[in-house]
């Protein structure tokens, strides 16, 4: 009993100095359907060993937003100089998929930058492919679609994060592009 | 029948006897009736001025009054930098406690509170310039009352101070969109009883 006394009052210590913030709830972020966004380049005779894999990201800084009659101003909310997202490409080694990327990193993180000039987010990315096989690329999937992913504002502190949901071209149902390289 | 009678009465007779010559120690602690707390932990840790005053009214029950008032660097800069949705900022908190065991000195204890508290809060608007929608936090004042249960264990030294350990929580009740939902209920004290 004595014992057992000694425990409680070392629980109740314990949770005394423990801070538990209620409000964990990110509240200051906003999403943003925006369909087909990232454009995969397929050229038109196939890939040979030495080719790139080609894929791009473009949008104004001002997206509609559904349920408004007033396109949305990213940049504003967010004061974002760059989206980030991130992908995978794999190569098919005898049955095993394996990332193609240095050091055995399983994804890469893409930033779609802004340009002050156009008043647009760009991203352009030629990853070679230098040895041939069967190759699949994806981005990384959105919670609860695997047909979708989120470009994600690194916004400044005190404003509001901007994720736009959006989806690539060329994939298929479990949100892959296959393709083969000579 | 009457033999066996006889026998429990002076059975019964025999064992109250032997409560009342079992004279019950009655410790000088429960002849002091205030006590006053300031939660230390709470003050180093989180920069929480925690106060409390409690009446014991026997030895049982004791009703008291607890206020606190935050000022948190840390708690602030997450509200500013918009991370965290509200601000705390003041509470004042009338409870009624039961001690759980027979021990005045030493004994954990069953409470139940009210909470009247507020501070700030901040909610995500939609703004429209130039022909273009954009969103920005934006700060507003929060009240609430909450009621809520917690448990604690009480220590006491020299028959005067007093170690005063207690955990729990409450839910507001009527403003939620705005304030905390859940009001926790945590303490460290350190105090003086007379």
């Amino acid at each position: 009993m004595k014992t057992l006394r000694l425990y409680i009052l070392g629980l109740i210590s314990s949770l005394a100095l423990i801070s538990c913030n209620d409000d964990d709830e990110f509240y200051n972020a906003v999403y943003v359907d925006s369909p087909d966004l990232i454009k995969i380049n397929v050229p038109a005779g196939g890939y040979t060993a030495g080719d790139n894999l080609e894929f791009s990201i473009d949008f104004s800084r001002y997206i509609m937003e559904p349920g408004y009659t007033t396109p949305l101003d990213v940049y504003k909310t967010s004061g974002a100089t760059s989206f980030g997202f991130a992908y995978y490409l794999e190569r098919n080694d005898g049955g095993t998929w394996k990332t193609v990327f240095p050091n055995e990193d399983e994804f890469r993180i893409g930033d779609v930058l802004y340009v002050p000039a156009t008043e647009t987010y760009e991203f352009d990315e030629a990853y070679p492919l230098d040895e041939p096989g069967e190759y699949r690329f994806r981005l990384e999937y959105n919670d609860g679609n695997i047909l979708k992913t989120n470009l994600v504002s690194r916004n400044q502190e005190n404003k509001t994060m901007v994720s736009i949901i959006t989806n690539a071209d060329h994939i298929d149902s479990q949100g892959y592009y296959y393709f083969t390289v000579e | 029948m009457k033999k066996l009678a006889l026998v429990a009465v002076f059975f019964f007779q025999f064992a109250h006897a032997q409560q009342q010559d079992s004279t019950e120690v009655v410790s000088p602690i429960s002849l002091k009736k205030n006590e006053v707390r300031l939660d230390v932990v709470s003050l180093i840790t989180k920069m929480r001025i925690h106060a409390s005053y409690e009446r014991f009214l026997n030895k049982d029950f004791s009703v008291g009054l607890s206020a606190s008032i935050s000022e948190s660097n840390k708690e602030k800069k997450d509200f500013d930098e918009n991370f965290d949705r509200t601000l705390p900022q003041y509470e004042v908190i009338p409870y009624l406690r039961y001690s759980l065991s027979k021990s005045q000195v030493s004994y954990y204890y069953v409470e139940a509170f009210a909470s009247a508290n507020g501070g700030k809060y901040k909610t995500k608007e939609r703004f429209v310039e130039g022909g273009n929608g954009y969103y920005q936090a934006v700060e507003n004042t929060y009240f609430d009352v909450a009621l809520g249960g917690a448990v604690g264990y009480k220590l006491y030294f020299k028959d005067k101070f007093a170690v005063d350990l207690f955990v729990g929580m409450g839910k507001n009740l009527f403003n939620t969109d705005k304030s905390p939902e859940i009001v926790q209920r945590v303490g460290a004290s350190f105090g003086y009883r007379f």
